[in-house]
Protein backbone atom coordinates (compact mmCIF):
# COMPACT_ATOMS: atom_id res chain seq x y z
CA UNK A 1 0.00 0.00 0.00
CA UNK A 2 1.38 3.38 -0.91
CA UNK A 3 1.24 6.28 1.44
CA UNK A 4 -0.79 9.12 -0.03
CA UNK A 5 0.41 12.58 0.85
CA UNK A 6 -0.42 16.07 -0.34
CA UNK A 7 2.42 17.83 -2.03
CA UNK A 8 2.97 20.56 0.53
CA UNK A 9 5.96 21.57 2.61
CA UNK A 10 4.03 20.86 5.78
CA UNK A 11 3.33 17.34 4.62
CA UNK A 12 6.97 16.87 3.74
CA UNK A 13 8.14 17.85 7.21
CA UNK A 14 5.58 15.52 8.72
CA UNK A 15 6.72 12.62 6.58
CA UNK A 16 10.34 13.26 7.44
CA UNK A 17 9.46 13.26 11.13
CA UNK A 18 7.68 9.97 10.70
CA UNK A 19 10.75 8.48 9.07
CA UNK A 20 12.92 9.62 11.95
CA UNK A 21 10.46 8.13 14.40
CA UNK A 22 10.27 4.85 12.51
CA UNK A 23 14.03 4.59 12.36
CA UNK A 24 14.33 5.21 16.06
CA UNK A 25 11.73 2.55 16.78
CA UNK A 26 13.45 0.20 14.43
CA UNK A 27 16.77 0.65 16.18
CA UNK A 28 15.23 0.11 19.59
CA UNK A 29 13.31 -2.97 18.53
CA UNK A 30 16.40 -4.39 16.91
CA UNK A 31 18.30 -3.99 20.16
CA UNK A 32 15.45 -5.63 22.01
CA UNK A 33 15.41 -8.51 19.59
CA UNK A 34 19.16 -9.03 19.88
CA UNK A 35 19.05 -8.98 23.65
CA UNK A 36 16.09 -11.36 23.76
CA UNK A 37 17.97 -13.66 21.44
CA UNK A 38 21.01 -13.67 23.70
CA UNK A 39 18.89 -14.55 26.72
CA UNK A 40 16.99 -17.10 24.70
CA UNK A 41 20.05 -18.93 23.47
CA UNK A 42 21.60 -19.27 26.89
CA UNK A 43 18.34 -20.60 28.30
CA UNK A 44 17.87 -23.00 25.44
CA UNK A 45 21.32 -24.44 25.98
CA UNK A 46 20.65 -24.79 29.66
CA UNK A 47 17.38 -26.57 29.09
CA UNK A 48 19.00 -28.90 26.64
CA UNK A 49 21.67 -29.89 29.14
CA UNK A 50 19.02 -30.29 31.80
CA UNK A 51 16.90 -32.51 29.60
CA UNK A 52 19.82 -34.76 28.78
CA UNK A 53 20.74 -35.10 32.43
CA UNK A 54 17.13 -35.75 33.27
CA UNK A 55 16.81 -38.47 30.66
CA UNK A 56 19.82 -40.29 32.06
CA UNK A 57 18.73 -40.05 35.66
CA UNK A 58 15.17 -40.94 34.84
CA UNK A 59 16.32 -44.04 33.04
CA UNK A 60 18.35 -45.06 36.07
CA UNK A 61 15.37 -44.44 38.32
CA UNK A 62 13.06 -46.49 36.13
CA UNK A 63 15.63 -49.28 36.13
CA UNK A 64 15.81 -49.36 39.91
CA UNK A 65 12.08 -49.22 40.03
CA UNK A 66 11.57 -52.19 37.74
CA UNK A 67 14.16 -54.05 39.77
CA UNK A 68 12.11 -53.38 42.85
CA UNK A 69 9.01 -54.48 41.00
CA UNK A 70 10.61 -57.73 39.96
CA UNK A 71 11.55 -58.58 43.52
CA UNK A 72 8.41 -57.47 45.29
CA UNK A 73 4.97 -58.85 44.71
CA UNK A 74 2.65 -56.35 43.00
CA UNK A 75 0.31 -56.19 45.95
CA UNK A 76 3.08 -55.28 48.41
CA UNK A 77 4.45 -52.68 46.04
CA UNK A 78 1.03 -51.20 45.50
CA UNK A 79 0.45 -51.16 49.22
CA UNK A 80 3.77 -49.49 49.93
CA UNK A 81 3.15 -46.75 47.40
CA UNK A 82 -0.50 -46.20 48.16
CA UNK A 83 0.30 -44.61 51.47
CA UNK A 84 -0.20 -40.92 50.92
CA UNK A 85 3.21 -39.42 51.42
CA UNK A 86 2.13 -35.83 51.09
CA UNK A 87 2.81 -33.95 47.91
CA UNK A 88 5.63 -31.48 47.43
CA UNK A 89 4.43 -27.93 47.23
CA UNK A 90 5.73 -25.47 44.72
CA UNK A 91 6.26 -21.76 45.18
CA UNK A 92 5.81 -19.79 41.98
CA UNK A 93 7.38 -16.39 41.54
CA UNK A 94 7.77 -14.20 38.50
CA UNK A 95 10.75 -12.52 36.88
CA UNK A 96 11.01 -10.07 34.01
CA UNK A 97 13.27 -10.65 31.05
CA UNK A 98 13.05 -7.68 28.68
CA UNK A 99 9.50 -7.02 29.77
CA UNK A 100 8.45 -10.63 29.38
CA UNK A 101 7.04 -12.07 32.57
CA UNK A 102 8.46 -15.54 33.13
CA UNK A 103 7.75 -17.89 36.02
CA UNK A 104 10.21 -19.34 38.46
CA UNK A 105 9.37 -22.25 40.68
CA UNK A 106 10.81 -23.82 43.74
CA UNK A 107 9.95 -26.75 45.91
CA UNK A 108 9.07 -25.41 49.33
CA UNK A 109 8.15 -28.55 51.23
CA UNK A 110 5.42 -31.06 51.76
CA UNK A 111 1.90 -30.20 52.64
CA UNK A 112 1.67 -32.40 55.71
CA UNK A 113 3.99 -30.35 57.86
CA UNK A 114 7.08 -32.44 57.31
CA UNK A 115 9.04 -29.24 57.46
CA UNK A 116 9.21 -29.66 61.25
CA UNK A 117 10.72 -33.11 60.85
CA UNK A 118 13.71 -31.86 58.94
CA UNK A 119 15.26 -30.30 61.99
CA UNK A 120 14.88 -33.49 63.95
CA UNK A 121 16.49 -35.44 61.17
CA UNK A 122 19.42 -33.12 60.90
CA UNK A 123 20.98 -33.89 64.25
CA UNK A 124 21.30 -37.49 63.17
CA UNK A 125 22.11 -37.51 59.49
CA UNK A 126 23.21 -33.99 58.70
CA UNK A 127 21.86 -32.35 55.61
CA UNK A 128 20.07 -35.20 53.95
CA UNK A 129 16.73 -33.58 53.53
CA UNK A 130 16.79 -33.94 49.75
CA UNK A 131 17.34 -37.61 49.09
CA UNK A 132 17.24 -38.95 52.62
CA UNK A 133 13.57 -38.55 53.45
CA UNK A 134 12.44 -41.45 55.55
CA UNK A 135 10.28 -43.82 53.55
CA UNK A 136 6.68 -43.88 54.64
CA UNK A 137 6.16 -47.57 54.04
CA UNK A 138 7.07 -50.62 56.03
CA UNK A 139 10.69 -51.67 55.80
CA UNK A 140 9.94 -55.29 56.62
CA UNK A 141 8.03 -56.15 53.48
CA UNK A 142 9.89 -54.09 50.94
CA UNK A 143 13.36 -54.47 49.48
CA UNK A 144 16.18 -51.96 49.40
CA UNK A 145 15.72 -51.68 45.65
CA UNK A 146 12.51 -49.80 46.28
CA UNK A 147 14.25 -47.38 48.66
CA UNK A 148 16.87 -46.90 46.01
CA UNK A 149 14.35 -46.24 43.27
CA UNK A 150 12.39 -43.79 45.35
CA UNK A 151 15.49 -41.94 46.43
CA UNK A 152 16.36 -41.58 42.76
CA UNK A 153 12.92 -40.29 41.90
CA UNK A 154 13.17 -37.81 44.74
CA UNK A 155 16.45 -36.52 43.41
CA UNK A 156 14.85 -36.03 40.03
CA UNK A 157 11.90 -33.94 41.12
CA UNK A 158 13.81 -30.66 41.69
CA UNK A 159 15.37 -31.14 38.28
CA UNK A 160 11.94 -31.57 36.76
CA UNK A 161 10.62 -28.46 38.44
CA UNK A 162 13.54 -26.49 37.07
CA UNK A 163 13.14 -27.92 33.60
CA UNK A 164 9.44 -27.13 33.65
CA UNK A 165 9.81 -23.43 34.30
CA UNK A 166 12.78 -23.13 32.00
CA UNK A 167 10.81 -24.67 29.17
CA UNK A 168 7.93 -22.35 29.86
CA UNK A 169 10.35 -19.43 29.79
CA UNK A 170 11.62 -20.63 26.42
CA UNK A 171 8.10 -20.76 25.11
CA UNK A 172 7.29 -17.24 26.32
CA UNK A 173 10.54 -15.80 25.03
CA UNK A 174 10.04 -17.53 21.69
CA UNK A 175 6.67 -15.83 21.28
CA UNK A 176 8.14 -12.47 22.19
CA UNK A 177 11.08 -12.87 19.85
CA UNK A 178 8.76 -13.83 17.05
CA UNK A 179 6.57 -10.76 17.44
CA UNK A 180 9.55 -8.44 17.91
CA UNK A 181 11.15 -9.88 14.83
CA UNK A 182 8.00 -9.31 12.83
CA UNK A 183 7.84 -5.72 13.98
CA UNK A 184 11.48 -5.10 13.13
CA UNK A 185 10.94 -6.57 9.69
CA UNK A 186 7.73 -4.64 9.11
CA UNK A 187 9.49 -1.38 9.94
CA UNK A 188 12.58 -2.21 7.98
CA UNK A 189 11.04 -3.63 4.84
CA UNK A 190 7.63 -2.00 4.66
CA UNK A 191 7.08 1.17 6.60
CA UNK A 192 10.43 2.88 6.19
CA UNK A 193 10.77 2.23 2.43
CA UNK A 194 7.19 3.40 1.91
CA UNK A 195 7.78 6.58 3.83
CA UNK A 196 10.95 7.22 1.89
CA UNK A 197 9.08 6.67 -1.34
CA UNK A 198 6.42 9.13 -0.22
CA UNK A 199 9.03 11.74 0.70
CA UNK A 200 10.63 11.34 -2.69
CA UNK A 201 7.38 11.77 -4.56
CA UNK A 202 6.38 14.80 -2.50
CA UNK A 203 9.80 16.37 -3.08
CA UNK A 204 9.47 15.78 -6.78
CA UNK A 205 6.00 17.30 -6.88
CA UNK A 206 7.24 20.33 -4.95
CA UNK A 207 10.14 20.79 -7.35
CA UNK A 208 7.74 20.48 -10.23
CA UNK A 209 5.53 23.18 -8.77
CA UNK A 210 8.60 25.32 -8.14
CA UNK A 211 9.73 24.97 -11.72
CA UNK A 212 6.23 25.78 -12.93
CA UNK A 213 6.28 28.86 -10.77
CA UNK A 214 9.64 30.05 -12.09
CA UNK A 215 8.69 29.59 -15.71
CA UNK A 216 5.45 31.45 -15.08
CA UNK A 217 7.34 34.32 -13.48
CA UNK A 218 9.77 34.46 -16.40
CA UNK A 219 6.87 34.51 -18.81
CA UNK A 220 5.19 37.35 -16.91
CA UNK A 221 8.44 39.30 -16.77
CA UNK A 222 8.79 38.97 -20.53
CA UNK A 223 5.26 40.26 -21.06
CA UNK A 224 5.87 43.17 -18.69
CA UNK A 225 9.19 44.05 -20.40
CA UNK A 226 7.57 44.02 -23.88
CA UNK A 227 5.26 46.83 -22.94
CA UNK B 1 0.12 -24.01 47.53
CA UNK B 2 0.32 -25.48 44.05
CA UNK B 3 1.62 -29.00 43.50
CA UNK B 4 3.07 -31.23 40.83
CA UNK B 5 0.81 -33.61 38.90
CA UNK B 6 1.99 -36.65 36.95
CA UNK B 7 -0.19 -38.12 34.24
CA UNK B 8 0.70 -41.37 32.55
CA UNK B 9 0.51 -45.13 32.57
CA UNK B 10 0.32 -46.76 35.94
CA UNK B 11 3.84 -48.15 36.05
CA UNK B 12 5.37 -44.88 34.89
CA UNK B 13 3.76 -42.62 37.48
CA UNK B 14 4.05 -44.78 40.59
CA UNK B 15 7.66 -43.86 41.16
CA UNK B 16 6.85 -40.18 41.04
CA UNK B 17 4.08 -40.60 43.52
CA UNK B 18 6.61 -41.62 46.13
CA UNK B 19 8.84 -38.70 45.27
CA UNK B 20 6.23 -36.09 46.11
CA UNK B 21 4.14 -35.59 43.00
CA UNK B 22 0.44 -36.28 42.77
CA UNK B 23 0.00 -39.28 40.52
CA UNK B 24 -2.83 -39.70 38.04
CA UNK B 25 -2.48 -43.21 36.62
CA UNK B 26 -4.47 -43.70 33.43
CA UNK B 27 -4.84 -46.91 31.47
CA UNK B 28 -6.87 -45.57 28.56
CA UNK B 29 -7.34 -42.23 26.79
CA UNK B 30 -10.75 -41.56 28.31
CA UNK B 31 -9.48 -42.03 31.81
CA UNK B 32 -6.58 -39.75 30.97
CA UNK B 33 -8.91 -37.00 29.72
CA UNK B 34 -10.94 -37.24 32.86
CA UNK B 35 -7.79 -36.91 34.94
CA UNK B 36 -6.73 -33.96 32.84
CA UNK B 37 -9.97 -32.16 33.63
CA UNK B 38 -9.46 -32.82 37.33
CA UNK B 39 -5.90 -31.52 37.10
CA UNK B 40 -7.02 -28.34 35.42
CA UNK B 41 -9.52 -27.68 38.16
CA UNK B 42 -7.05 -28.39 40.93
CA UNK B 43 -4.14 -26.26 42.05
CA UNK B 44 -1.20 -27.62 40.11
CA UNK B 45 1.79 -25.59 38.98
CA UNK B 46 3.39 -28.32 36.93
CA UNK B 47 1.90 -31.12 34.91
CA UNK B 48 4.29 -33.89 33.96
CA UNK B 49 3.09 -36.05 31.10
CA UNK B 50 4.77 -39.19 29.85
CA UNK B 51 5.72 -39.26 26.20
CA UNK B 52 3.28 -41.98 25.35
CA UNK B 53 0.45 -40.12 27.03
CA UNK B 54 1.45 -36.85 25.41
CA UNK B 55 1.09 -38.45 22.00
CA UNK B 56 -2.36 -39.77 22.82
CA UNK B 57 -3.52 -36.48 24.32
CA UNK B 58 -1.79 -34.25 21.79
CA UNK B 59 -4.96 -32.33 20.92
CA UNK B 60 -6.03 -31.97 24.54
CA UNK B 61 -2.66 -30.63 25.66
CA UNK B 62 -2.33 -28.12 22.83
CA UNK B 63 -4.28 -25.27 24.52
CA UNK B 64 -2.35 -25.75 27.75
CA UNK B 65 0.94 -24.54 26.35
CA UNK B 66 -0.29 -20.96 26.38
CA UNK B 67 -1.84 -21.07 29.82
CA UNK B 68 -0.02 -19.65 32.84
CA UNK B 69 -0.82 -22.73 34.89
CA UNK B 70 -0.10 -25.59 34.84
CA UNK B 71 3.21 -25.73 33.03
CA UNK B 72 3.20 -28.86 30.90
CA UNK B 73 6.45 -30.78 30.70
CA UNK B 74 6.88 -33.97 28.77
CA UNK B 75 8.81 -36.73 30.46
CA UNK B 76 11.07 -39.00 28.51
CA UNK B 77 9.60 -42.48 28.40
CA UNK B 78 10.79 -45.33 30.57
CA UNK B 79 11.32 -47.84 27.84
CA UNK B 80 12.03 -46.15 24.56
CA UNK B 81 12.56 -42.39 24.60
CA UNK B 82 11.18 -40.89 21.44
CA UNK B 83 12.25 -37.33 22.09
CA UNK B 84 8.77 -35.81 22.03
CA UNK B 85 9.77 -33.15 24.54
CA UNK B 86 12.93 -32.29 22.63
CA UNK B 87 10.97 -32.12 19.40
CA UNK B 88 8.56 -29.62 20.95
CA UNK B 89 11.48 -27.53 22.14
CA UNK B 90 13.07 -27.65 18.72
CA UNK B 91 9.87 -26.44 17.07
CA UNK B 92 9.63 -23.47 19.39
CA UNK B 93 13.21 -22.49 18.80
CA UNK B 94 12.73 -22.79 15.09
CA UNK B 95 9.67 -20.57 15.17
CA UNK B 96 11.39 -17.92 17.22
CA UNK B 97 14.70 -17.81 15.45
CA UNK B 98 13.58 -18.81 12.00
CA UNK B 99 16.19 -21.55 11.84
CA UNK B 100 16.98 -24.74 13.63
CA UNK B 101 19.89 -23.66 15.75
CA UNK B 102 19.48 -26.26 18.44
CA UNK B 103 20.57 -29.38 16.67
CA UNK B 104 22.49 -28.10 13.75
CA UNK B 105 25.84 -29.13 15.16
CA UNK B 106 24.82 -32.74 15.59
CA UNK B 107 23.77 -34.25 12.33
Amino acid sequence: MRIRANATRQELTRLKNRIRMAQRGHRLLKDKRDQLMREFLSIVHESRKLRQELEERLNAAYKSFSLARAVLSPSILEEALMVPGGAEEIAVSYRHIMNVVVPEMEIVGREDGEEADHGAKDDRGGDRSDAGRLPNYGLATTSSDLDDAIAKFQGILPLLVRLSYIERTIHLLADEIESTRRRVNALEHVLIPELEQAVKSVEMRLEEIERGNISRLMKIKEIVRAH
Amino acid sequence: MPKVAVLGQRDAVLGFKASGAVAFPADNPNEAREHLRAILQGDYAILLVTEEMAEILEKDLEPLYDMPKPVVTILPDARKPRGVGMELLRKRVERAVGADILFKGEE
